[in-house]
């Protein structure tokens, strides 16, 4: 795999991971759903889309926007980035940011790990969505990556319908782009006894009105085969079906070999 | 600077705000010493990358009702955080069971098991880290390696004389309303009776008495002739050198870190059994934050040594209620236990237990779970039938029977930076009087077979393919 060139990402049309049409205001609010399983964690992606948020390019993951990338190039203007995760803590992202010599005043890192479940016992779910959307969806905040909301159902005791309708439309409508970092392991069975259970109803049931919102959809999962030394997984650019006919760029849809290894990742065609 | 030069500076910097000022600011410092902000739901953003704008929106909006308590957070963290770190930097130097992680160079403690400490690849359990071992079908090893893991934690904290009254460098906690389980553990395993022997004559030898001294001599010049005489054996001598090379880096491990793990003998147990000083017992049948707040102050109790926690048989139905069963009560439970161990990521490591079967039909529920660990491993013992094959197989070597599979699911920190280690069917486990041994795995090949089936193949085709003839003398 070493001999093979290694390519750049590309998510939309226009050459970019994420479109600045995303941000035009004349279009509507936009949510990217990335999923991943146990052996493929999304962090490299969390990573470069944050970049891409701050440099314009993942300049990190993509070899050849490094070489042209101007620092100083980069618009100090636009508004800042939130992360907000209810499975790492904030020194998590902090430390890998910091690692890519991210400018610390283009992003938020929100930690809703850390004494969440006292928090949770405590207050009612509707004031603590409250004050997660208040936080999050600050002023000045025009994305969002929110790292497995789906920990909030069994955490707050809610329905799907009741945390998409609570949470996820009151953020989405609040900035431009809400990415939406999911772990979809145990999701693929046919084991009809699973679905008699509420919890496995509800999971599923989010995952898919989170599908149907989506404008694009990253999925990263391990080989069907198995280990490999020279392959980590599979990255799999699909079109989300909320992406409307009328948007300027559309989705390339693709399939990404990918390997990470001591903390950098290259991407591979398939 | 020291501790209290920059409780100091942090104090003059406060005293130079107006006290309008210092009220209102809802900037902390967590406990690993990165700044967060604190909402009113006491939400923590971290604020290295809050612009000023922001966190001036934040602390205006903040200012209504409940910024005398943020204030008085605001102190105690600043001074808990200061004293926590440098409590904790000089105890990580000292402590005789820990080390750094060949892989991240993160402290790292042993789970009292030395190959399970080498299949996680960081030659033990980083700190920080949660381990999850689970089981299939009704088989129970996996309480031998939460005993050993427990077990070493408490051999750890009696190592420099401490133990039993409460001085030490490790504190074990089990989420388990069973106070037997601090009577089962294992004891240290001391070597076979032949071993027991020669330690003692080797002790009695290393006195210093004329007879010694003259039997010392005598060797000595037995060795020289033998060494002259074992010239021309250079196999002999090659294998020597070959034996001394591999063992070279367990043998400076040993060195280095002479106390990191033990081997435990699991037909003995320790004595003396662990004292209420050294081990806590919480139950999680109680209200999840009186649960919580019991396992923090434990923690906090313990700033200066490794505190380790142990969920044993996690959602058994023995121990749980049945409202364990559903999701938002034992996601609850373990969110509120995995925000703790992140929280004092400088000083604990956990691992919990957890049998399958018991919900093989919910692939979902069982997910959701293991979202919440570290690392995960998975214990698959061998059905009836591989048994009697491997017996059969190995009928000459008993020692060499595996006793089933185990499966790599996560590994800790690698897996959680994207490294891909999902491992299955590669490695097997066999646990043994001594220790708990982990190989990678071959099918091997069982020889009575490879005879039937030759005897077999000669009784079919008796003299079609023969090419020999006997030849009379």
């Amino acid at each position: 795999m070493s001999n093979v060139q290694n390519q750049d990402l590309r998510v939309f049309s226009d050459h970019s991971v994420l479109s600045k049409h995303l941000f035009k205001s004349s279009f509507k609010h936009h949510l990217i759903l990335v999923t991943h399983k146990n052996g493929t964690s999304p962090s490299w992606l969390i990573n470069a889309l944050v970049e891409t948020h701050i440099f314009g390019a993942p300049v990190y993951l993509n070899e050849s926007q490094r070489s042209v990338w101007d620092k100083h190039a980069a618009n100090d203007g636009e508004k800042a980035i939130s992360v907000a995760s209810f499975y790492h803590d904030a020194d998590y992202f902090t430390s890998a940011f910091a690692k890519l010599k991210l400018d610390p005043s283009r992003y938020r890192v929100l930690d809703f790990l850390t004494n969440f479940a006292v928090r949770s016992d405590e207050k009612s779910s509707d004031q603590l969505l409250q004050e997660i959307i208040d936080a999050v969806g600050q002023s000045g905040t025009d994305t969002v990556i929110l790292e497995q909301p789906e920990l909030l159902m069994p955490l707050l005791d809610l329905g799907s319908d009741e945390l998409h309708f609570k949470l996820i439309s009151p953020l989405a409508r609040k900035v431009s782009l809400l990415i939406i970092v999911m772990n979809t392991e145990g999701y693929e069975h046919n084991d009809i006894a699973e679905y008699q259970r509420r919890d496995a109803t509800e999971l599923t049931r989010f995952a898919m009105a989170c599908f149907h919102k989506s404008t694009a959809v990253l999925g990263l999962k391990p080989l069907e085969s198995g280990r490999a030394d020279d392959v980590t997984g599979i990255l799999r650019v699909s079109r989300g079906p909320a992406l409307a006919k009328s948007f300027p760029v559309h989705v390339v849809e693709n399939e990404y070999l990918f390997l990470t290894k001591k903390g950098s990742t290259k991407l591979f065609y398939r | 600077m020291s501790f209290r030069k920059r409780g100091d500076v942090i104090t003059q910097l406060h005293n130079d705000r107006n006290p309008e000022q210092r009220f209102s600011r809802t900037e902390i410092t967590n406990v690993r010493g990165t700044k967060s902000i604190r909402t009113p739901g006491g939400i923590s953003a971290g604020t290295r990358g809050v612009n000023p704008t922001l966190a001036k929106l934040k602390a205006s909006r903040n200012s209504s009702g409940i910024t005398e308590v943020i204030a008085g957070l605001e102190q105690v963290s600043i001074d808990e955080s200061d004293s926590r770190t440098t409590q904790q930097s000089n105890f990580h130097g000292s402590h005789p069971g820990l080390r750094p992680s060949p892989a991240t160079s993160l402290p790292t403690t042993s789970t009292g098991s030395a190959d399970l400490d080498k299949i996680l690849r960081h030659m033990g359990l980083p700190l920080g880290q949660s381990l999850l071992i689970e089981e299939q079908t009704t088989t129970d090893f996996s309480s031998v390696l939460a005993k050993v893991f427990v077990a070493q934690g408490i051999v750890h904290n009696r190592v420099d004389g401490g133990g039993t009254q409460g001085a030490g460098n490790t504190h074990v906690v089990v989420v388990s309303p069973n106070q037997a389980f601090g009577k089962q553990l294992p004891g240290v395993y001391h070597g076979s009776t032949k071993d027991i022997k020669r330690s003692k004559i080797s002790e009695q030898e290393s006195k210093v008495t004329v007879q010694n001294m003259l039997q010392q001599q005598q060797q000595q010049g037995q060795r020289t002739t033998s060494k002259d005489l074992k010239i021309a054996w250079r196999y002999g001598l090659n294998d020597q050198r070959h034996k001394s090379g591999s063992g070279k880096r367990t043998e400076s491990d040993l060195e280095t870190y002479p106390r990191y793990n033990n081997a435990f003998d699991i037909t003995s147990r320790l004595v003396p059994a662990p004292t209420s000083a050294e081990i806590t017992f919480i139950s999680p049948i109680q209200p999840l934050r009186s649960f919580l707040s019991q396992l923090e102050a434990v923690l906090k109790k313990h700033p200066c040594k490794v505190v380790r926690i142990l969920m044993p048989n996690l959602l058994h139905p023995a121990i749980y209620p049945t409202r364990f069963a559903k999701l938002s009560e034992i996601i609850r439970l373990l969110h509120g236990v995995r925000s703790l161990v992140k929280t004092y990521s400088m000083q604990t490591a956990m691992v919990a237990t957890f049998s399958c079967d018991l919900y093989s039909s919910n692939r979902l529920f069982k997910a959701t779970i293991e979202n919440l660990f570290d690392a995960i491993i998975n214990l698959e013992p061998f059905p009836q039938e591989m048994l009697q094959f491997l017996e059969r197989a190995y009928k000459t070597q008993p020692n060499r029977v595996q006793h089933g599979l185990l499966h790599i699911e996560r590994l800790p920190h690698l897996s959680e930076y994207g490294e891909m280690h999902i491992a299955r069917s590669e490695w097997a486990f066999k646990n043994g009087k001594k220790k708990f041994e982990i190989e990678p795995w071959g099918i091997p090949v069982d020889d009575s077979e490879v005879d039937e089936s030759k005897s077999s193949v000669a009784g079919s085709e008796p003299h079609e393919h023969q090419t020999t003839k006997n030849l009379e003398f």
